[in-house]
Parts: C-alpha cells; sequence; structure tokens
C-alpha cells in the first residue's frame, strides 16, 4: 500500500479513551474506497485504585499511548477524538432560517453564550437545524468551553500528538455506528454506545442528530460487580465485559455474565425507552427504524435480549464492513468492531 | 443513503487551525527545498558552484563601483568648488583680457630710445571702457640727430608691437647752443592682446 500516492488519503487515528482503555482505528482511503490501517484496544496505563481517571490522560500517558500506536502499525501522530459528554453543555434554540441572509453563526453563538452565561468566546460549539415540528424550525447546539479545549491540545502537544480534531461525543458515535448502515430517510433511528463510566443514547431523524441522553451507567458497574460478588480477578472481569468465549467452564462463564449484564441491561434499556417516547412523541409521523450499539458488549446477549424485551425494536451492532475486515475474522469480531466504532468515526473524519 | 452527510464539526479554534496550517506549509516547503537539494544536489553545487562563483565576482564589481561611486560623489563638492575658483579667475581674466602691460610698452620705448633720444611727453588716448578700442600714444622728445629720430622710430617699428609708428614731426631745437630735434611720434594700438604678425596670420 503505498502511503505517499497522492491518490490516498491517510485519516489522523481516531482515538476514543475512557476512563478504562484506549481504543483507536486509522483508516485510508483510496480510489478503490476506504480501509483499515490499524486498530488497538489497550487498557489505561494508570490503575483505578491509584487515579479517579478521567478521559484526558495526562502527557505522559498519552507518550506512552503514542509509543504503543507507533508499534502498532499507525502511521503518523495526528489524533482526531471526543471530549466526554460531560464537559459539553447541548442547547436548543430556534434561529432564523439561513436563506434569510442572517449570520447564523454569530447568532447561534449569542444564544449559546446566552444559555450558559458566559462570554461568546469562551466556548467553542457545533450547530445543527433540527427538522422541522410544524411551523417551529429549532438548532440544537453542543459547546465545550475553551478551557478544556486548549488543555486537551497542549497536553497531546506535550505528547508528541498533534490533535487536529476535536469532535462532538454524539456525532462520532453516529458516524460510526452508522458506518455499515444504509439509512432511511424520516426514520428515527438510535445508536446506543455503552461507555464505561456512562453511557450515551443517541437518537436521529434520518442523517440528523435530534436528541442525546446521557446515561449515567456504564461497564464499571459490570466490572465492579463481577469482581465484589463473584470475586473475579481483574482478567477475569475483563473477559466478562469482553463477551470472550471461554471454552472452559463456558456454562458457569454465561451465568456469572447474564447475572452482572443484566442490571445493567435494564437500565440502559429503561433509560433508552424514555428517550425514544420523548422522540416519537416530539416526530409523531415518523417510524421507528433500529437500535444500534456500539461500544462494550455490543454482542452481548444479555443487553441485546433487555432491549428487545422492553423496547420491541431490532437492536443490532452493524460496524463498518471495512472495520470489521480490518479487525479480521474470529469469534469476537463483530464485538471488539463493535467497540471501536467510536473510534472508526472519528478517523473517519479524514482530519488533515 | 450514507451517512457522510452527518455534520463534521471540530471544536479546534480557527487560530489554531491556521497556525498549525502554516507550520505545516512551511514544513512542506522545508522539506521541499531539502529534497530538491538532495536530488539535483551534485549536479546543481556543479553548476550553482560555477553560478555562485560568478555571482561572486559580480558582486565584488558591483562593489567597486559602488565604491568609485561614492568617491565620486564625494569629490563633486570638491569639483564644484574648484569650478566656482576657476570661473572667479576667468572672470578676473576677462577683465584684464584687454589691458596693456604698460610697463613693457614703457620698457620697449625706453629702449628703443637709447642714449641719444629723450622723452620730453608721452600720453595716451582711446582704449575706450574695456579696453578694446585702439589705443593712441603721443611721444614728444629730443633725439640728437634727425638720424637718431629716424633710427628711434625704426627701433620701434621693429618690435612689431605696435600696430603703426608714425613720426609725425621733426623740427630743430637749440637748447643751451647746442641743436637738437624735437621729434613727434604717434604710435597705434589697434587690436589688444594681439601682435600685428599675428594679426596678419589671422588675416
Amino acid at each position: 500500500m503505498g502511503l505517499i500516492n497522492t491518490k490516498n488519503q491517510l485519516s489522523a487515528i481516531g482515538l476514543e479513551i475512557d476512563a478504562h482503555e484506549f481504543r483507536a482505528v486509522q483508516l485510508i482511503r483510496s480510489p478503490k474506497g476506504v480501509s483499515t490501517v490499524a486498530w488497538a484496544i489497550f487498557p489505561r496505563q494508570c490503575t483505578r485504585e491509584t487515579q479517579d481517571l478521567t478521559t484526558l490522560p495526562e502527557s505522559e500517558e498519552l507518550r506512552w499511548a503514542a509509543s504503543i500506536l507507533g508499534r502498532r502499525g499507525f502511521v503518523g501522530n495526528k489524533v482526531s477524538t471526543a471530549p466526554s459528554t460531560a464537559q459539553s453543555s447541548s442547547h436548543v434554540f430556534e434561529l432564523p432560517p439561513a436563506e434569510s441572509g442572517a449570520p447564523i453563526d454569530q447568532l447561534a453563538r449569542m444564544e449559546v453564550a446566552r444559555a450558559r452565561r458566559c462570554g461568546p468566546e469562551d466556548f467553542e460549539f457545533g450547530f445543527w437545524p433540527l427538522p422541522a415540528k410544524g411551523r417551529t424550525a429549532e438548532t440544537i447546539a453542543v459547546a465545550l468551553p475553551r478551557t478544556v479545549i486548549h488543555t486537551m491540545i497542549e497536553r497531546y502537544q506535550d505528547a508528541g500528538l498533534e490533535l487536529v480534531g476535536i469532535d462532538l461525543m454524539e456525532l462520532a458515535i453516529h458516524r460510526g455506528s452508522t458506518s455499515g448502515v444504509d439509512m432511511v430517510t424520516d426514520e428515527i433511528n438510535a445508536s446506543l454506545h455503552i461507555g464505561w463510566s456512562s453511557s450515551l443514547a443517541v437518537l436521529t431523524l434520518g442523517e440528523t442528530v435530534i436528541y442525546v441522553r446521557r446515561i449515567e451507567r456504564g461497564v464499571s458497574g459490570v466490572w465492579a460487580l463481577a469482581k465484589e460478588r463473584y470475586k473475579l480477578s481483574d482478567r477475569g472481569a475483563d473477559t466478562v465485559i469482553s463477551d470472550h468465549d471461554v471454552q472452559r467452564n463456558a456454562q458457569a462463564s454465561a451465568k456469572v455474565r447474564g447475572a452482572v449484564w443484566a442490571m445493567l441491561a435494564a437500565e440502559l434499556a429503561s433509560e433508552l425507552d424514555v428517550a425514544i417516547a420523548y422522540v416519537s412523541h416530539s416526530f409523531r409521523m415518523a417510524p421507528f427504524g433500529k437500535i444500534q450499539l456500539s461500544g462494550y458488549g455490543t454482542s452481548n446477549e444479555v443487553i441485546l435480549n433487555k432491549l428487545d424485551q422492553i423496547l420491541g425494536i431490532p437492536v443490532e451492532c452493524s460496524p463498518a464492513r471495512t472495520l470489521i475486515e480490518g479487525v479480521g475474522t474470529g469469534d469476537n469480531t463483530w464485538a471488539t468492531a463493535g467497540r471501536l466504532s467510536t473510534a472508526y468515526g472519528l478517523a473517519a473524519r479524514f482530519d488533515r | 443513503m450514507s451517512n457522510e452527510q452527518i455534520p463534521i464539526v471540530n471544536l479546534i479554534p480557527q487560530e489554531q487551525v491556521h497556525l498549525r496550517l502554516r507550520s505545516q506549509w512551511i514544513h512542506r516547503w522545508v522539506m521541499g527545498v531539502v529534497l530538491t537539494t538532495l536530488v539535483i544536489g551534485i549536479p546543481g553545487v556543479y553548476i550553482g558552484g560555477n553560478a555562485v562563483l560568478t555571482d561572486s565576482g559580480m558582486v565584488a564589481q558591483i562593489q567597486d563601483v559602488n565604491i568609485e561611486y561614492e568617491n565620486q560623489q564625494n569629490a563633486i563638492p570638491q569639483l564644484r568648488q574648484k569650478i566656482k575658483q576657476l570661473s572667479a579667475e576667468q572672470e578676473v581674466l576677462d577683465l584684464i583680457k584687454n589691458r596693456i602691460e604698460w610697463s613693457k610698452v614703457f620698457s620697449i620705448l625706453v629702449a628703443s630710445a637709447g642714449e641719444r633720444v629723450r622723452f620730453s611727453r608721452l600720453t595716451a588716448t582711446g582704449g575706450g571702457i574695456e579696453g578694446d578700442e585702439p589705443i593712441e600714444l603721443y611721444l614728444e622728445g629730443l633725439a640728437v640727430s634727425q638720424t637718431d629720430a629716424r633710427a628711434f622710430v625704426v627701433r620701434i617699428e621693429s618690435t612689431q608691437v605696435f600696430d603703426s609708428v608714425e613720426l609725425m614731426e621733426t623740427t630743430r631745437e637749440i637748447i643751451e647752443e647746442i641743436e637738437f630735434i624735437r621729434l613727434k611720434v604717434i604710435v597705434k594700438i589697434l587690436s589688444i592682446g594681439r601682435t600685428p604678425a599675428e594679426d596678419e596670420d589671422a588675416g
């Protein structure tokens, strides 16, 4: 593969970081299409016992991660990432139509500044129009404080990495989880990203993100339950959350897995139900499509069954075909690809 | 419908993006220069070396010309001063060019008179304000004999300093019982600054 071929475009390293692990994907776009250059999943350097981990590691840990990425076949030092939704704020307001010639960007910024009660230059934001509901034309905006952005840029820079893209987590999840899906216009779909400390439900109408619900439940609870109630080691707990098939004592393993995932599955289904009800109420004429899973437990039977049981909506994990091909063949291919789909969504931006 | 329609939001501030793009361009330019140097370096060094040598010679020449120019620029005030001085001298010369050196005239007359002619009167008329008009000298004196009087006139003529020498009158005169010849001579100077010989050559 000729990387210096001008017809080929190498993506930045899509990097998703939570309190548990790093997930990274790099792509290349050629006339033949998009293919995966490299992928990696590896745990955080700092242990949970010694540090209150955030999604933004210190420069030293990022440097360590960069060295691993280099060894795993990633090319270059450009990175695209997304901050945690805990650090951003979401706002919905009305704006004049784009055809009116009004300075939409400035008006949106002022609206966000008013809502956040801060200066218009104290944050960066992204916004897009929501589908019309009757006569109402609303816009959704997601803002992130500049202090957070500058801290991110500095830490990556100190680690020898170049931060070229900071995406919104909901857009990265949506892009990653629907890359392998043909979206139907005017159909409501949901992407459920199961994270370590929290999860995110992203609801869309066609291609447009219309509602985001942060769920303060993640796989860390599953991990803790496996360790505390079933006295599993760290490695054993990792196996439970990773959906790895264990040939030895498979029946016992499945029983433990079912027990520890059940509570999270019920909570996620309940939260997602609320989100779907809200969106369905807002857009009554739109039919509901599917729920796309990403993150941890995308192949977990307990999650799939519980969501299906409570919501009655088809649930699937459809990572991009190129990502599945990049991950390779094996029993855990779909689970691993599903876990990497947000990192894929970040790489698929092809930031320069 | 593909998900390429999902909006691309980049929260990196524009100033950071511009800064990064600028450094990227600088990096690319530097790399381009380095690559160009490597690719065409060896023949380039040979060809370019000559060019550099030529350039250095031209630079030296330019420096020399500049130095010379500066020297000449510095000499201009002195030359102007010199021109002013010469102009002043020229003005003086213009003023005195038509003047007669009377000392020479008197010397010629005295020398021509010798021991046997004595002047009793000498007047000059003409010349004008600028000294460019004919001058007429009137000489009156006593000669020992007629021969001495005529010899005096001839000697004056032979100097070829004067345009015409005319012995107007000679009369006998007794002074203390000795006979002398009183002579009256008119000497004319028509063209100032040139001898009659020169006038003939010019004519």
